[in-house]
């Protein structure tokens, strides 16, 4: 319970460097942000080079666009010179035909006027009317193949007609609009170009690339188109010759068509270019069909258009789809009008099967006969082909196939024929009309138990078993299917397939080739070849007409060759061709002369060499306009394929453009917001920069706050200061005033001097008013005290004067200085009020709790008064009261709060309670810093003083009294070896018993009775009493020693003082010598002046003159006057002081006399306390003495007890105290003492103090010196009792001496008066006898 | 388009500035311990030498000086001595010192004048001593100053 004063003061930096933790982290953050940013600038930097490739490619591209365009438009206009070029030479070679034809014209009129004129005009005619015909076609065949090859080019190159008008217009425009667009995409690629110089390079190796393709390209569709035209041209003349064979034929058995050669030429001209056959394959076709009779008359031709469109959608070619068509017809017995059907029948074959037209051409016809005769339908034989060839096989395998099983089926095996038997069918044929084709080969496999073992015993031919398995198992469903399909299919699934495939622009350009092959051979071929065997007949035979044209036929061969650079060469070379061989006829003309000397032979030549000429004619325009006609459509389609592949190049790399600078805007836009962000951190860093600055300005202007505070402070204490030496200058200045004052008036009479005093009363007081008006109190006070004192002197010098005016007038001042006073007292206390009041209505409640603290401090101070056991209260226990006492403190605490500032003005100012707020103030705050003060602290101390008092008084007991307290109170009373070691110990002191018993007797009763309590700390208080007086004593008899050297200095100057009063006869003899002289001036001035009133001047004169000699004479004695005046006077003043100063010894010495006295009183007793002290202190010192000698023995004794305990704990302990633990120099019991010198409880043993391993003691305890324990036994025999003497009730005394107290039933008696020895004795055989008794037991 | 430049970024050097700040907070912290020193004595009355050797074991920790002049019973200056106690604490961020008496009568007369009650003992009594000593520490407390922070740099390139 001892207590301590503890304080803990530091820093901690914590919060510093939690900021620098901060700052560490921001800076990090703010770090790792650049980096970021970085980071994200070198990721920029790096797509920022691929966005320069890309930029460069794509200017390149377009660099490439405009070139393209540039050159197209180049071509173009190329193109168009080159056809203005051949427009002129074909119109120049028509001039020269022209020209030609009216010679021809010419002679043929001059022929009229030689031969025949009937016959010149058949020809003329004739002439005419090829002419009209041939303009006419022309005129038709180009307007038709114009329209045909623009709607064709526009199909082609413009499916969804977004292209604009055909036209030299239109495509200039589109050459504006591109050289627009690489206008502005120049200007685009212009900003990027600066980075591209690795683009451009690429886009140069590209545009060579380019360029290199579109030559090749035009060169390819160049060579093409005249390969073409002079393969039909070169083949024209040969094929020429075979179709006119070819109708020849179909002529010889064509009779029934009733058609001539020429009307046979159309029909199959015709044909041709309906379905885009060759003439010569429609000639076959044609022949064919009449061969095998499948129509009659006209219906040929139908069957001949219905094979040829079944050949355009079979692929195949006329010739072929006659014969399959007409080979079904025929096997099935079915008319050339079910041709369309059979058609549809056998496209949807070809369509479903694996098979093509012309495999089954030559073939079909065989299996069909076949098929027919067994009772096969059309329709079953085509699925059974279907089917076989969708397995795999293919259409010859199959063939054979069905036709091997239809054969088996009609010639059955032994086998085959019990099956039938079996089947109750008579044969094959019946068998496929009752049950179909394969519904009949699936019953015979079902009785042949479906096994190809079983099969093949029935048919016995590897072919038929296979055909028979393909049709029948598993095949069965899809056999049917393809049946059911094949059944549905119609003419119309004939027109689907011949319009997808006679559209196409390959089946297209096949019949323009054919059509242009018809044109050599039907129109063109066949003039000539009656012109050629004109000329062969005209010059001889072809060999000599071919030596006569040689070199015209080898410069067309050569310009031929020429024309592989380009059309308009081969065009050109084709109109030199073409001239040289009319310039050949004329040089050949010649060589006629001589023929056409004839009649006949010139009618020959010339009507040859008109149709000649005619034939060239047409066949040169056709070839000159179609030649034109295909350039400009080829370089039309060219160009806007150019066009839309570069649009759509450039709408690609648009978007690819749109999609990167979309990436590139996505890009800045992420990194400008990344940007923003990492800005917005530094900005928000650097306010968080800025306002720890501001903290630290706000902390700096903080400080020059407190400095200027302080300096306010220092100038207030000068401001004080000066006021202070304002107000002593003041009061100097006025100390001076009032001197010279005094010299002044100190001559005047007393009259004068009541008047001057007055005056300056009234001044001063004047004075005061005015400072007490500015606030100096002090000031104006001092000058009322002085204005006061004047008006009390001028009131004595007009009593002494006697002058009752002048009296009443300054006794008037006085009493108005005094009213004066009092109102400056009243005004004061109405400011002091009014300070007051103004405190009250600042707290509004303030007078409410200022009466509740007024209550609270009153219970509060009953409350301490109950704790500290002076005052009674039968309800409240002094530990409660305690608490009651710190709630209470709590509440004055909180009212002390709520007064705030506010205490100052009233502690100062009100007079109520003002003194109990300084009271309480001191109390409960702390006097330096204003805190709160811990109240259970205070409390503590309150209630700790009353037991440190006696705690030191427990502690200044004798040594032996302290180890009998331990006995008595730590040692076990039970424990036998104890038990001998105090009997021993009682025995040999039993004096030490007798002491201890009654020092512990007295201990209990200091320590249970408080009023006992209370008079001990009255005697401890009045030996601390006894004690202070060495201390407050001496000084006091020193200052009464000064004080009666200051008496008998008063007495001294009492003395002289009196000296003074009662011997002033100089003074007197002065005064009255004073007296008489003024007397005698002043009868002889009465004197003078009564000369002069009775008009004596001579007396008056002689007065005068007496006056002035006496004046004369007396002046010397003046000053000599005024000195010892002067003297008196100061005198005078030393004597006022001093009896003032001795009025006080006086009184001193009054209070001095009973003051010695009991100072005596004190001495006295204070000796007799010393003696008596003197005297039990030598008792005591005997006692001590013994009792040191015994304690020594019982500690030795002791010592001993502990050395052998310690020596069986260590037994105990074994290997334990072996060990040498580190840091542990010894273990003793429960104890373990380090080598640090720390003391440690070991936790596994506890060992009681001074016995044995009792095995019960667990429970730590620290006790505070004088405290005891008690055995487990006395406690709970006795808890009534120590309870009660815990709670301060007083044990029974006894007035005989002896003393009892109670223990249970135990009653020990102990008598003192034969010395402590016969006591102990008496003790131990009282214990004894009790024991025999069994009343008491000294064991647990 | 690119886009080039350096940042020079800040680091603080934590854990040079601790061990500088410890040192600086030590000297600090024991200049605060003498001035409490020096205010505690200046209200411990010197008669009271067992009160006054108390306070030798926080004078010796920091350098301090404390007058042991008693009028009498000097033989109890050992003995005030072992009843006081006193420790530094120097843990960063804590800097503390640590004083605890147990002597009876200056515990007493710490808030006490017991005067009126025992007839002896200080007239100055109560002393407050602690709370003076705690005033003039928190007093030089508020003049102490962390030492400054040094920064070291970091550059990051391709900016």
């Amino acid at each position: 319970m001892a207590d301590e004063l503890k304080t803990s003061l530091g820093f901690e930096a914590t919060e510093a460097i939690n900021v620098l933790q901060r700052i560490q982290a921001e800076l990090d953050a703010y770090t790792a942000a650049m980096r970021s940013a970085g980071a994200g600038t070198a990721a920029f930097n790096t797509s920022g080079g691929k966005f320069d490739k890309v930029a460069a490619s794509l200017a390149a591209s377009l660099n490439d666009l405009a070139s393209a365009a540039d050159r197209a438009a180049t071509k173009l206009n190329e193109v168009a010179s080159a056809n203005r070029a051949v427009s002129a030479v074909a119109r120049a070679a028509q001039g020269s035909l022209e020209a030609r034809a009216v010679e021809l014209r010419a002679a043929q009129r001059q022929a009229e006027g030689i031969m025949d004129v009937q016959r010149a005009r058949e020809l003329g005619t004739r002439a005419a009317e090829l002419e009209r015909q041939a303009s006419l076609k022309a005129t038709l065949q180009k307007a038709q193949e114009t329209r045909a090859l623009e709607a064709a080019a526009k199909a082609r190159i413009d499916p969804k007609g977004l292209m604009p008008a055909t036209g030299q217009a239109a495509i200039e425009k589109t050459v504006r609009d591109i050289k627009a667009a690489n206008a502005e995409v120049s200007a685009f690629a212009k900003n990027v170009e600066t980075a591209g110089k690795k683009g451009s390079e690429a886009g140069r190796a590209v545009l060579l690339s380019w360029q290199s393709v579109v030559r090749i390209f035009a060169i390819q569709l160049i060579h093409r188109a005249i390969t073409q035209l002079s393969d039909a041209f070169v083949d024209g003349m040969r094929q020429a010759i075979d179709y006119q064979t070819a109708l020849a034929e179909i002529q010889t058995i064509g009779d029934d068509l009733g058609l001539s050669m020429q009307q046979l030429d159309e029909r199959v001209v015709a044909v041709s270019k309906a379905f885009g056959q060759p003439l010569d394959v429609v000639a076959e076709g044609l022949y064919q069909t009449l061969s095998n009779q499948i129509a009659e008359g006209s219906q040929n031709f139908e069957f001949l258009a219905t094979s040829s469109k079944f050949a355009v959608a079979a692929v195949t070619d006329t010739a072929s789809s006659v014969n399959l068509l007409s080979s079904a017809l025929k096997s099935y017995g079915m008319s050339s009008t079910e041709t369309e059907a059979v058609a549809g029948k056998l496209f949807r074959l070809i369509d479903l099967g694996r098979v093509r037209a012309d495999e089954m051409a030559n073939s079909f016809g065989r299996v069909a006969v076949l098929a027919k005769q067994a009772g096969v339908s059309f329709d079953e034989l085509l699925a059974s082909i279907a089917e076989l060839t969708i397995s795999g096989l293919r259409y010859n395998e199959a063939y054979t196939l069905v036709n091997n099983t239809i054969l088996k089926l009609l010639k059955p095996t032994e086998e085959l024929k019990r099956v039938f038997d079996r089947m109750g069918i008579s044969s094959g044929e019946a068998g496929i009309q009752a049950f179909g084709f394969q519904g009949f080969l699936q019953k015979l496999a079902t009785q042949s138990g479906d096994t190809a073992t079983d099969i093949g015993k029935m048919f016995n031919q590897i072919r038929a078993i296979r055909g028979v398995l393909g049709l029948t198992g598993s095949a069965a469903e899809k056999f049917n299917d393809t049946l059911a399909e094949i059944k549905q299919s119609s003419d119309i699934d004939l027109q689907t397939a011949f319009s997808t495939i006679f559209l196409t622009d390959a089946n297209k350009i096949k019949r323009e080739m054919a059509e242009i092959q018809a044109l050599f051979i039907s129109g063109f071929g066949q003039e000539a070849l009656k012109a050629v065997n004109a000329v062969f007949d005209a010059f001889g035979g072809g060999a000599a007409t071919i030596k006569t044209f040689g070199v015209v036929f080898a410069a067309a061969a050569g310009a031929y060759i020429l024309s592989s650079t380009g059309i308009i060469s081969a065009t050109y070379a084709m109109t030199l061709s073409m001239e040289a061989f009319v310039g050949g006829i004329a040089t050949a003309q010649a060589a006629l002369i001589g023929f056409a000397a004839t009649p006949l032979g010139a009618a020959l030549i010339i009507g040859g060499l008109i149709l000649g000429a005619s034939a060239a004619f047409n066949l040169f325009e056709d070839s000159t306009r179609k030649a034109a006609e295909a350039v400009i459509a080829g370089n039309n389609a060219q160009l806007r394929s150019t066009i839309l592949t570069e649009t759509a190049r450039r709408e690609e790399l648009k978007k690819s453009e749109t999609e990167i600078l979309a990436n590139m805007q996505k890009r800045l836009f992420a990194l400008q917001a990344k940007w923003t962000q990492d800005a917005k951190f530094a900005l928000s860093f650097q306010q968080t920069f800025l306002k720890s600055i501001g903290q630290q300005v706000e902390e700096r202007v903080s400080l020059s706050e407190d400095f200027v505070k302080r300096l306010n402070e220092v100038a207030i204490d000068a401001n004080n200061a000066l006021k202070d030496l304002d107000t002593k200058i003041k009061s100097a200045a006025l100390s001076l005033e009032g001197f010279q004052f005094e010299r002044q008036i100190k001559g005047l009479d007393e009259g004068r001097q009541v008047v001057a005093q007055i005056q300056r009363s009234q001044e001063l007081a004047a004075r005061s008013a005015r400072e007490a008006a500015i606030g100096n109190k002090e000031s104006a006070s001092e000058l009322l005290k002085e204005a006061e004192a004047l008006a009390k002197a001028a009131l004595s010098t007009a009593d002494t004067a006697k002058n009752r005016s002048l009296e009443l007038r300054a006794a008037q001042q006085v009493q108005s200085i005094l009213t004066q006073n009092v109102q400056a007292i009243e005004a004061e206390k109405r400011q002091q009020l009014a300070f007051a009041k103004a405190a009250r209505e600042q707290v509004p409640d303030a007078e409410s709790l200022l009466f509740q603290l007024k209550a609270i401090v009153t219970a509060l101070e009953d409350m301490e008064l109950i704790q500290k056991g002076l005052k009674f209260d039968p309800e409240l226990k002094p530990a409660d009261a305690k608490n009651k006492a710190t709630a209470y403190a709590q509440a004055i605490q909180d009212i002390l709060a709520k007064l705030g500032t506010r205490i100052q003005l009233f502690e100062k100012y009100d007079p109520d309670f003002g003194p109990l707020l300084r009271k309480v103030r001191e109390k409960f705050s702390n006097p330096l810093t204003g805190q709160k003060l811990d109240l259970t602290n205070i409390f503590d101390y309150n209630f700790g003083f009353i037991l440190d008092t006696l705690k030191k008084q427990a502690e200044s007991l004798p040594a032996d009294q302290k180890i009998l307290l331990s006995t008595l109170f730590n040692i076990d009373l039970g424990d036998p070896a104890f038990i001998s070691k105090v009997q021993a110990e009682l025995t040999k002191i039993p004096d030490i018993i007798q002491k201890g018993a009654k020092a512990t007797l007295d201990l209990k009763t200091n320590l249970v009775d408080q009023k006992k309590v209370t008079s001990e700390i009255e005697v401890l208080t009045n030996r601390v009493m006894v004690s202070a007086r060495d201390i407050t004593l001496r000084p006091f008899a020193q200052e009464a020693t000064g004080v009666r050297g200051t008496i008998a200095d008063i007495a001294g100057i009492i003395s002289t003082m009196r000296g003074i009063i009662f011997q002033p006869e100089t003074l007197r003899q002065n005064a009255e010598a004073v007296n008489n002289f003024t007397a005698i001036v002043t009868r002889d001035v009465k004197d003078v002046e009564k000369a002069l009133q009775t008009n004596e001047p001579a007396n008056a004169a002689r007065k005068i003159e007496e006056l002035q000699r006496v004046a004369q004479a007396t002046r010397p004695a003046f000053p000599q006057l005024a000195t010892q005046i002067d003297e008196l006077v100061k005198k005078l003043i030393e004597l006022r002081d001093q009896a003032k100063a001795a009025a006080t010894l006086k009184d001193a010495a009054e209070t001095l006399t009973p003051m010695e006295q009991k100072v005596k009183s004190l001495g006295d007793a204070e000796k007799k306390a010393n003696e008596e002290a003197l005297k039990a202190g030598t008792s005591a010192q005997t006692g001590y003495n013994q009792a040191g000698n015994a304690s020594s023995i019982f500690q030795d004794q002791i010592s001993a007890e502990i050395r052998l305990l310690q020596e069986r704990n260590q037994l105990l302990a074994g290997g334990e105290m072996a060990t040498a633990e580190e840091g542990i120099t010894a273990r003793y019991g429960g104890l373990v003492f380090r080598k640090d010198g720390g003391v440690i409880l070991d936790p596994r043993t506890f060992y009681r103090a001074l016995g044995g391993p009792l095995g019960t003691d667990n429970q730590l305890a620290m006790l505070t010196r004088g405290e005891s324990v008690n055995t487990v036994d006395a406690t709970r025999r006795f808890f009534p009792q120590i309870q009660a003497m815990n709670a301060g009730v007083a044990p029974v005394f006894r007035q005989d001496g002896g003393i009892t107290t109670t223990v249970g039933d135990v009653h020990i008696n102990v008598t003192e008066s034969t010395g402590p020895r016969e006591t102990a004795r008496e003790v131990v055989k009282q214990f004894n006898r009790e024991l025999r008794r069994h009343t008491i037991t000294l064991r647990r | 388009m690119k886009f080039y430049g350096e940042f020079v970024g800040a680091s603080l050097n934590i854990r040079a500035y601790i061990a500088a700040a410890s040192e600086y907070l030590e000297d600090k912290l024991k200049e605060g311990a003498r001035i409490w020193l020096t205010n505690v004595t200046g209200r411990v009355p010197i008669w009271t030498g067992m009160a006054r050797a108390s306070l030798i074991d926080i004078s010796r920790l920091v350098n301090g000086r404390v007058v042991l002049a008693p009028l009498k019973a000097k033989s109890r200056i050992p003995q005030g001595e072992s009843m006081g106690s006193a420790r530094i604490i120097t843990d960063f961020p804590y800097f503390a010192f640590e004083v605890s008496t147990l002597v009876p009568h200056y515990v007493l007369q710490e808030f006490k004048n017991v005067r009126h009650l025992t007839g002896r003992g200080s007239p100055s009594a109560p002393w407050f001593s602690f709370a003076a000593g705690q005033a003039a520490f928190f007093e030089f407390a508020r003049t102490v100053q962390l030492p400054p922070v040094v920064y070291d740099s970091i550059t990051v390139k391709r900016l």
